[in-house]
C-alpha cells in the first residue's frame, strides 16, 4: 500500500514537473512574451522616461502617478516586471533548447541509407525515371549530377532490404541549416548575458576637462590630460566637428596621445574616452575684470584683470583681491546656506571676491555681471565699490568615460545572431532518397526528396535534375 | 533645373503611370499592358537610381541623412526587390507590381510633401559623420524594403483569398495563387528580418562609438525592438505553430504598420536622439 501511495505521489510530482517543463518550453509562451515585451516597450515610449516625480504628477495627476510609480513606469526598461519578462524569455529559451537539441541533432546528423521503395514512393514529389543503361551507369550519372548540385552522397549497393540488386542512394545538402535556429537562440542568450554584465560592472561617467588640468581616473590609476581643444566650422557658421587632443599619463609616463572627435574615441586599458560635448565652464573663470570705484568721488580708480584664485595686490589702494569662486547661473540654497550654479548656462554669472583692505579681510561679496544687479551688496567697511565688469571662462571638453566588459559579449552574441539568422533563413536542408532498380537493359530510378524550407526552390531543382536524364 | 528634386518629381509621375497601367492590366487582362507597366517600372527605377546619384553628387556624401533622402532610397530598394521577383519567377508574378509600385509611388509622394527642412541639404552634424552610419542606414532600409514588399503581398493575399473563396471570376484573377503569395510573404520577411537585425546591431556599434553606450532605450531604438519582436513572433507562429495564410498576412500588415511608425511616427511624434532622420 505504502509503496503504491508513494508512486502515486511520485507520478503526481512528475506530472507537475512535466507541466512546468512543458510550460517553460512552449513556443506559445515565447510568442506571448514577445507580445508582452513589445507592448511594455510601447508604453515606455509613450510615457516619457526619467523625469522628476513632480513632472509626472503635473501631467497625469496624483492618482495616475500612484500606478505609474507602482509599476516603475518612470524607469520602465529597468523595472522589476520588464526584467522579469526578459528573465522569462531567457528561461524559455534555455528550457526549449534543452528539449529540442536531441531532435535537432538527429535531423542534422542522421544519414539514412536504409530505406524502402515505399518510402521513396510516398514522398510528395517522387519521380520515376526510365534510364537507358545499367544500374552502375545510372549510379554514376546520378552521382555526378547531384555533385553538380552540391549534394553530398551516401551510396549503398545491395541494401539488406529485399532484392539484392537494388542500389540505395541518400543525398543531402545544407544540413547546417538545421542548426541556424539553435545558433540564433544561443546568441540571444549571450547577448542577454552581456547586458547583465554591462549593468552589473560596466560604468559610464561624464567629465568636463580643461586644458592644463589633467583628469585623474581613480578606477585605472592614471591621468588623462587635454593638450588642446578646438572647433571646426562649416562655411555657413554651423559646427562641423570638434576635437580634443588627449594624452594618457600612467605613473608619470606618457603612454599615448590621440586626437579624438565625435565617433572616434580613445581607448586605454579597457577605458574608452568619447568626445561628447563642450562648453564654457560653469564653476571657474580664467580672468575676471574687477572695476574699483572710489565711493566719495564716484570715479573709477582702476580696472584690474584678476586670475582665478590668485591673490593680487592693487597698487596705491591698500587692497589685496582674490577671485575665489564663480557660478554661471547664480542660485542660493537657503538650507545649506550655499551658493551654487543652477545650470551650466551663463544665465546669471557671478564671482565671489575676497577683499583685504589694509591687511584685514573685510568682506567676501558676490559680484554680479548683470548691470541691473551691480552693487547689490555695497561694502560698508570699504572705501571702494567693486563691480564685475567682465570675465572670461575657460572652455571645457566634455568627455564621456566608459568601461564595459559586457560590450564584448554583446558583440560576440550579435555576430552569432547574424550567423544564425543567415543560416536558418538562407541555407535549406534538402534530402533526396533514390532507389535504382535494374531491369533488362535499362534501370528504373525512383527519386524523391524533402526540404525543410523553400519548397518552391526545391521543386525547381528537382525538376532540373529530372530533366537532365 | 536638373537637380534631384526635379528627378524625384519625374519619378512620381513615372511610378503613378506605371501603377495605373498595372490596374488597367488587372482589369483588361491584356499582356501588352502588363509589359508596358513593367517597362515603365524599370524606367522608374532608372530615374530613381539617377535621383540617388545626383543627390550624392549634390551633397558630396551618401544619400541617407534625412527623411527625404531615405524615402527615395526606400522606393529604389522596394522596386529593385520587385524587379528581382520578376526575374526569378519570370512574368508569372508581374501583377505583384500593382501593389509594390503603388507603394513606391506613395513613398515618393510622401517624400515630396515633406516640409522643406526634411528635404534640404544640410551639413552633417558631428554625430552623423561615421561610416557605421552608412552601413546602419543601408541595412536598415533593405530590411524595411523587405517588410514593405511583404506588406504588399500580405494585402494581395487577403484580396486573393476572398476571391478564391467566392469562386467567381474576379478582378483579382491575375493574382498568383494564395499559396504562392503566402510563400513569398515569408520569403520577404525572411530577407527583411536579418537585415533589420543587422541594422539594429550596426546602430548599436555606432552608438557605442559615438556616445559610449550601445543601447539607451531612446524611442527609435525601442521601436526597432518592438518591430523586431513582432516579426520574431511571426516566425515562431509560422514555423512552430503552423500559422499560415490569413494569420501571417495580418502579421505582415501589423508589422509594417509598426515599421511605418518606427520610420515616420517616432521622428515626428516622439522625442529622442534620432529626431533628425
Ligand atoms: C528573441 C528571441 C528569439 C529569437 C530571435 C528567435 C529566433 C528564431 C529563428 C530565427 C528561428 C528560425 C525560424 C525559421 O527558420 O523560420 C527560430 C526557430 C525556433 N524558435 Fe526561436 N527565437 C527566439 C526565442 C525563442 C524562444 C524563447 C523559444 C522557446 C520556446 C523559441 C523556440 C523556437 C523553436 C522551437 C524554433 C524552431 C526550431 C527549429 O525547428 O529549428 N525561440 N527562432
Amino acid at each position: 500500500m505504502e509503496t503504491a501511495a508513494q508512486t502515486e505521489v511520485g507520478s503526481r510530482q512528475r506530472g507537475v514537473y512535466l507541466k512546468v517543463y512543458d510550460f517553460f518550453s512552449s513556443v506559445k509562451l515565447a510568442v506571448v512574451v514577445f507580445f508582452l515585451l513589445a507592448t511594455g516597450s510601447i508604453l515606455g515610449t509613450v510615457i516619457e522616461q526619467g523625469l522628476d516625480p513632480q513632472e509626472y504628477i503635473e501631467r497625469y495627476g496624483e492618482k495616475w502617478y500612484y500606478w505609474i510609480n507602482l509599476f516603475n513606469l518612470t524607469n520602465l526598461y529597468h523595472s522589476w516586471w520588464f526584467t522579469l519578462l526578459l528573465a522569462l524569455l531567457a528561461t524559455n529559451l534555455a528550457v526549449c533548447l534543452s528539449k529540442r537539441l536531441p531532435s535537432i541533432w538527429r535531423a542534422y546528423y542522421v544519414v539514412d541509407c536504409d530505406f524502402t521503395h515505399n518510402l521513396v514512393q510516398n514522398l510528395k514529389n517522387c519521380t520515376i525515371i526510365k534510364f537507358q543503361g545499367n544500374a552502375e551507369e545510372a549510379k554514376h550519372k546520378i552521382a555526378s549530377l547531384l555533385k553538380g548540385h552540391k549534394y553530398k552522397l551516401w551510396v549503398e549497393n545491395n541494401p539488406p532490404e529485399n532484392s539484392a540488386e537494388d542500389i540505395s542512394i541518400f543525398a543531402a545538402k545544407g544540413r547546417i541549416g538545421r542548426l541556424g535556429s539553435t545558433i540564433t537562440h544561443i546568441s540571444i542568450f549571450i547577448i542577454l548575458t552581456g547586458t547583465v554584465v554591462s549593468s552589473a560592472i560596466g560604468f559610464r561617467s561624464f567629465y568636463p576637462v580643461y586644458e592644463g588640468q589633467p583628469l585623474y581616473v581613480p578606477q585605472g590609476d592614471f591621468y588623462v590630460s587635454l593638450d588642446k581643444f578646438w572647433i571646426d566650422y562649416n562655411e555657413n557658421g554651423s559646427i562641423k566637428d570638434y576635437f580634443s587632443k588627449l594624452s594618457v599619463v600612467d605613473h608619470g609616463k606618457k603612454m599615448m596621445t590621440k586626437t579624438i572627435q565625435v565617433n572616434d574615441p580613445l581607448q586605454y586599458k579597457g577605458f574608452w574616452f568619447y568626445q561628447s560635448s563642450y562648453g564654457l565652464a560653469w564653476d571657474r573663470v580664467d580672468k575676471a575684470l574687477i572695476r574699483i570705484i572710489d565711493k566719495k568721488s564716484g570715479k573709477i580708480v582702476v580696472e584690474e584683470a584678476l586670475d582665478f584664485r590668485k591673490e593680487k595686490e592693487i597698487k596705491g589702494t591698500g587692497l589685496r583681491l582674490n577671485v575665489t569662486n564663480f557660478v554661471s547661473h547664480f542660485a542660493y540654497d537657503a538650507q545649506r546656506k550655499q551658493v551654487y550654479a543652477k545650470s551650466p548656462e551663463h544665465e546669471n554669472p557671478a564671482v565671489q571676491l575676497e577683499i583685504v583692505e589694509d591687511g584685514n579681510l573685510i568682506a567676501t561679496p558676490w559680484l554680479f555681471y548683470d548691470p541691473k544687479l551691480h552693487n547689490m551688496f555695497p561694502i560698508e567697511k570699504s572705501k571702494f565699490d567693486f563691480i564685475l565688469a567682465d570675465y572670461r571662462s575657460p572652455q571645457y571638453s566634455g568627455l564621456q568615460m566608459a568601461k564595459d566588459p559586457g560590450v564584448n559579449l554583446v558583440w560576440i552574441g550579435s555576430g552569432l545572431l547574424m550567423a544564425g539568422l543567415f543560416i536558418s533563413f538562407f541555407i535549406f536542408h534538402r534530402r533526396l532518397w533514390i532507389k535504382i532498380e535494374p531491369s533488362e537493359k535499362s534501370a528504373l530510378i525512383y527519386l524523391g526528396g524533402l526540404t525543410n524550407k523553400d519548397s518552391y526552390g526545391f521543386e525547381k531543382e528537382l525538376k532540373s535534375i529530372v530533366e537532365s536524364f | 533645373m536638373f537637380n534631384s528634386f526635379f528627378l524625384s518629381d519625374i519619378l512620381l509621375w513615372v511610378y503613378l503611370i506605371a501603377s495605373c497601367c498595372y490596374i488597367v492590366y488587372m482589369a483588361l487582362k491584356k499582356d501588352w499592358i502588363g509589359h508596358l507597366a513593367f517597362a515603365l517600372t524599370v524606367l522608374g527605377w532608372l530615374v530613381n537610381t539617377a535621383a540617388l546619384v545626383v543627390r550624392t553628387i549634390e551633397t558630396g556624401r551618401a544619400p541617407y541623412a534625412n527623411l527625404y533622402e531615405t524615402m527615395v532610397l526606400l522606393s529604389w530598394l522596394v522596386i529593385m526587390g520587385y524587379i528581382a521577383i520578376e526575374l526569378k519567377y519570370s512574368s508569372r508574378l508581374r501583377i505583384v507590381g500593382a501593389v509594390i509600385v503603388t507603394l513606391a509611388f506613395l513613398a515618393i509622394g510622401a517624400a515630396a510633401m515633406l516640409p522643406y527642412r526634411y528635404q534640404a541639404i544640410e551639413p552633417l552634424i558631428p554625430a552623423l559623420q561615421s561610416n557605421w552610419l552608412i552601413l546602419h542606414v543601408i541595412t536598415t532600409f533593405v530590411g524595411y524594403a523587405g517588410f514593405a514588399i511583404a506588406f504588399g503581398i500580405g494585402i494581395m493575399y487577403l484580396l486573393k483569398e476572398r476571391s478564391e473563396q467566392r469562386g467567381k471570376p474576379s478582378f483579382f484573377d491575375r493574382f498568383p495563387s494564395s499559396e504562392l503569395l503566402d510563400d513569398l510573404n515569408y520569403k520577404f520577411i525572411a530577407i527583411g528580418f536579418p537585415f533589420v537585425t543587422l541594422g539594429i546591431i550596426l546602430g548599436a556599434i555606432w552608438a557605442n562609438y559615438a556616445w559610449g553606450g550601445y543601447w539607451s532605450w531612446d524611442p527609435k531604438e525601442t521601436w526597432s525592438l518592438i518591430v523586431w519582436f513582432i516579426y520574431a513572433g511571426y516566425f515562431h507562429g509560422r514555423l512552430v505553430r503552423g500559422w499560415r495564410g490569413r494569420k501571417t498576412a495580418y502579421f505582415s500588415i501589423i508589422g509594417f504598420i509598426a515599421v511605418v511608425f518606427l520610420y515616420w511616427g517616432v521622428s515626428f511624434v516622439l522625442p529622442g536622439l534620432h529626431a533628425y532622420a
